[in-house]
């Protein structure tokens, strides 16, 4: 298996009261899955996430990524694990806003390589770039760029390392539908031709839809459970 | 292999600190500027003070070793000459001579004269003397006089080469310019009139048997505690100044009176540090955003520790840089003017001497303990705090 959650759980602090945002989740994904997370807002899909990526320590369970407990890793194979095994996309403007699109799309090569010229993937950051449709817009700030168009170089820059994971939360939310076409398409060729393994966090029943053999989840009130997806959520 | 990787991750962490700085040009310029200000004021008065101190020694070493003064009441008071013959028999001392001086208000300018009377021909360094002068030394019982370059000036000669001054009695007496002190010893002769020991009796009425002071000049130097020992013993009534204690005065002027700016400006140096500490800790939530956004996509607390500490070491030694070269050429090319009154005094008259700018490698130290360490530390700090936090929680 690539990535193994067994018994996670993670808690927050709300004034007088405890919220588990996560309860008790376990579930495996093999390389190639195209998962989806469905649920509503608030349901524990993103903190479920953020604890796979090594983003936020769970307070009890464990995250296995090829067979390696991530948590019990140092902070720097912590590091080298969220640079070089993982793409993240997020719903939120995940950009630099002082950096240019492509400046953006490069940021994470920094650190895949430190040896290496940067410069040379420039031609491989234009690629993700003219795929997600932005060719044209590789030394634009964020600031000049539509939400939707950042929402695009953020996923320009989840594929510049060539991760064998992504972990995108609501990819889609902010594009209209001819975009939103494209990136899904995207990452149907990334999952069956790479075989790069999707976990997807979406209200979209589309983006389950287009993808070959998803498998489907629900989470509801931090509690997991496997679903099988038809026409609509 | 390893070590190289790591030479290059430093490298890559450069890059971006030089491009994170670049991408914020304009806030980043601003900070330089009022920094690189900061350490200009702190620099300047340093090196101003090494300079005037440097230059003073200069001076002064040509001056005589001992100065004998006789006090009543705790007062200074006319000696007589006849003193000199007390110390005829003390071993070591080169020659002894008598000197009258005191001080001139000029009504109309309202600045403060230091007329002196000398008897050049009995004084070992009267040839060093007549060289500091361009022009001739002034001729015994001539009615002659040497000028400082602001006394020359303040007395608006236009082209004359006689003026007259009032003695105590109001009566006039009359001088002849023979030659004016050479701007390289402005420090001490700046507002000085020198003249023959008989003109400058005449001036200030003092009696033929008595002088303002006695100048004692030594064989060696390394006698002159020793010898003034002796003097003291033999002149109880007297006051007995030697070189280095007048050295050591000046230091102590200068010292004083460039700590006193110092701590001013130091209090100005700890305000900017304590606004870049509140400044640093208080971090935008762009700022916040975009740590979150480097862990996560690889960074470790260690890196953003490295970025911030490249970012603060590229601000504060520019700084450095600039404000130090800004004051070594303040204090070569204007001549320190913006802090020389603190220095040197407000009077009517003050020096116009040539500085030459004299960097010691300690106020270099001082400068940079004291601006650019704190500096690092109040911005770092910050950042290492809000680099712990978990990136999820950074970027919420």
């Amino acid at each position: 298996m690539l990535i193994e959650c067994k018994d996670l759980v993670k808690k927050y602090r709300l004034e007088d009261r405890e919220l588990q945002a996560v309860d008790h989740v376990s579930f495996s994904v093999a390389e190639g899955d195209f998962v989806a997370i469905l649920g509503h807002s608030g349901s524990g899909k993103t903190t479920l996430l953020s604890m796979i990526g090594g983003l936020a320590r769970p307070d009890q369970g464990n995250v296995y990524i090829n067979g390696v407990d991530c948590w019990r890793q140092s902070e720097l194979k912590l590091a080298g694990m969220r640079n070089q095994l993982i793409g993240f996309i997020f719903q939120f403007g995940s950009l630099i806003p002082t950096m240019t699109a492509i400046e953006n799309v490069l940021l994470p090569l920094s650190f895949a390589d430190p040896g290496s010229d940067p410069s040379a993937k420039i031609p491989l950051a234009r690629e993700l770039l003219d795929q997600v449709g932005l060719a044209d817009k590789e030394n634009s700030f964020p600031a000049q760029l539509s939400g939707g168009q950042q929402r695009r170089v953020a996923i320009a820059r989840a594929f510049i390392n060539r991760p064998g994971i992504i972990l995108a939360d609501e990819p889609t939310g902010d594009l209209d539908e001819d975009t939103e076409g494209e990136i899904l398409e995207i990452f149907r060729q990334y999952n069956t031709e790479k075989k790069t393994t999707f976990l997807v966090v979406t209200h979209n029943s589309k983006l389950v839809l287009t993808q070959n053999n998803p498998r489907t989840f629900l989470m509801k009130d931090g509690q997991f459970s496997e679903a099988r997806i038809s026409g609509s959520t | 292999m390893k070590k190289n990787r790591a030479i290059e991750k430093q490298f890559n962490l450069l890059d971006y600190a030089l491009s994170s700085l670049w991408r914020r040009k304009l806030k980043n310029l601003g900070i330089i500027a009022v920094f690189a200000l900061v350490i200009f004021l702190v620099a300047s008065f340093q090196i101003l003070t090494g300079s005037l101190t440097e230059t003073a020694e200069r001076i002064l070493a040509k001056t005589p070793e001992i100065v004998i003064q006789k006090m009543s009441a705790g007062r200074q008071e006319s000696i007589p000459v006849i003193y000199l013959d007390r110390l005829a028999d003390i071993f070591g001392i080169r020659a002894a001579v008598p000197r009258v001086w005191g001080y001139y208000f000029n009504e109309t300018s309202g600045a403060n004269y230091t007329v002196m009377g000398v008897d050049r021909a009995a004084m070992p360094e009267g040839k060093n003397l007549a060289m500091a002068i361009e022009g001739d030394f002034p001729a015994a019982g001539q009615g002659e006089a040497a000028l400082g370059r602001e006394v020359a000036a303040d007395l608006k000669l236009a082209g004359r080469r006689t003026f007259s001054l009032f003695r105590p009695d109001l009566s006039l007496k009359s001088f002849r310019v023979s030659g004016i002190f050479a701007a390289s010893t402005d420090l001490l002769t700046a507002d000085l009139i020198v003249t023959g020991l008989d003109d400058g009796r005449d001036l200030f009425a003092i009696p033929e048997n008595r002088a303002t002071d006695l100048l004692v000049y030594v064989t060696n130097p390394n006698e002159i505690g020793t010898i003034a020992k002796k003097i003291a013993d033999r002149l109880p009534d007297t006051r007995v100044l030697t070189r280095p204690q007048i050295h050591k005065t000046y230091k102590v002027v200068f010292g004083w009176r460039s700590g006193f700016a110092s701590i001013c400006l130091l209090t100005a140096l700890a305000a900017f540090v304590i606004l870049a500490w509140d400044k640093a800790s208080g971090l935008s939530a762009e700022e916040k955003r975009e740590i979150g956004i480097l862990k996560i996509l690889g960074w470790q607390t260690a890196d953003i520790l490295v970025l911030r500490f490249w970012e603060s070491l590229a601000v504060s030694g520019l700084a450095f840089l600039v404000g130090c070269t800004a004051a070594y050429l303040h204090v070569l090319f204007l001549e320190g003017s913006l802090f020389r009154p603190v220095l040197l005094g407000w009077s009517v008259i003050h020096p116009s001497l040539k500085i030459v700018p004299v960097i010691a490698a300690a106020d270099l130290l001082l400068i940079f303990t004291l601006s650019v360490l704190p500096y690092l530390a109040a911005t770092v700090i910050p950042a290492w705090r809000c680099s712990t936090v978990p990136p999820d929680a950074a970027i919420k």
